[in-house]
């Protein structure tokens, strides 16, 4: 198990090769899960840099209780979950209307290759609240499973389920409407 | 009209080239590099000093509030001595200060209350509660 090994080399004090291992193990997974909900690559990178830096500086106290990398993964949706809720109090400060924007900022992103119908399902899932916004992602971008997911967020399997299936319904209704889908 | 049978699940985003081979580096280097930056006698002292500026802070305030609040109080009872003292301005010494006390030598006062009087309304000035004041020292 890769993640007994990180922990017994940072235990032994070789933290070099425990970052080197963790960083492979888990970097290129944590950057996706956190790229396709915030978007932007840069505020991607931000995330992932701050992810690690709390959980290297929490390694001492992680008790094993989770998989290193659920307990990765929970910091990084942690992270996630906080910048989209100081993104929204800035919008609402500012006035903005992020909704208006995204499709122009999204289509001019150089980086972003979907058309109009992978923009429709973005725009949708922007429209979610921040934890169906996240459950949604793990679920159809990761392919993370209910047990996974309630682990990683610290609930029950029930309300992973009840809050995908809510996104769902909502990002259906929503495509249905803008791209005028047959049923 | 978009067919249903869209690809929505394939991941259209990209990152800037050779990003993921220098992620390693560029992680090691913000989060080990941030690590050897500060001393450990930092790190571990860092949390309680933390705690003590925000008990500094918190009594600071409190005092703050203490004497904003305290000074609120004793407003009416400034105000009372404001409008007292300035009854009082024309018994300040800059309105005295003509007075050459080395010339009103006690005998003169005691003897000569008229010659006194006389010399200090020698401007015109002198008030008469002044004068009341000197000549009941002489009863």
């Amino acid at each position: 198990m890769e993640h007994k090994r990180i922990l017994e080399l940072y235990k032994a004090g070789d933290h070099n090769q425990a970052f080197n291992l963790l960083v492979r193990q888990s970097s290129q997974p944590l950057y996706w899960h956190i790229r396709r909900i915030v978007l932007d690559h840069d505020d991607a990178n931000d995330l992932l840099q701050n992810t690690y830096i709390k959980a290297w500086g929490a390694l001492d106290t992680f008790r094993e209780d989770s998989k290193l990398y659920t307990w990765l993964f929970r910091i990084a949706t942690n992270e996630v979950l906080n910048f989209l809720r100081k993104k929204r109090i800035i919008n609402f400060l500012s006035f903005g209307d992020d909704s208006q924007n995204f499709e122009n900022k999204l289509a001019s992103d150089p980086s972003f290759s979907g058309d109009k119908a992978d923009i429709a399902l973005h725009k949708a899932i922007s429209l979610l609240p921040a934890r169906q916004k996240v459950i949604f992602c793990m679920r159809y971008f990761d392919e993370k499973r209910y047990d996974e997911i309630s682990d990683i967020l610290e609930i029950t399997e029930g309300a992973a389920k009840a809050s995908y299936h809510h996104a769902r319904n909502k990002i259906t209704s929503y495509l249905k409407e803008e791209l005028d889908l047959g049923d | 009209m978009v067919e249903n049978t869209h690809n929505y699940k394939q991941n259209r985003f990209s990152v800037p080239e050779g990003y993921f081979d220098n992620l390693e580096q560029n992680l090691r280097d913000a989060v080990l590099g941030r690590e050897n930056k500060e001393p450990a006698a930092v790190r571990i002292l860092k949390p309680a000093l933390s705690l003590t500026f925000t008990f500094a802070l918190i009594i600071f305030m409190g005092y703050g509030v203490f004497k904003i609040t305290d000074r609120f109080n004793h407003t009416s009872d400034q105000n009372e001595i404001s409008v007292f003292s300035q009854e009082l301005d024309f018994m300040r010494p800059s309105q005295i200060e003509f007075i050459d006390i080395d010339e009103l030598d006690a005998y003169s006062i005691e003897n000569n209350a008229d010659e006194v009087y006389e010399f200090l309304t020698q401007d015109g000035y002198i008030p008469f509660a002044l004068y009341n004041s000197i000549t009941s020292i002489e009863k």
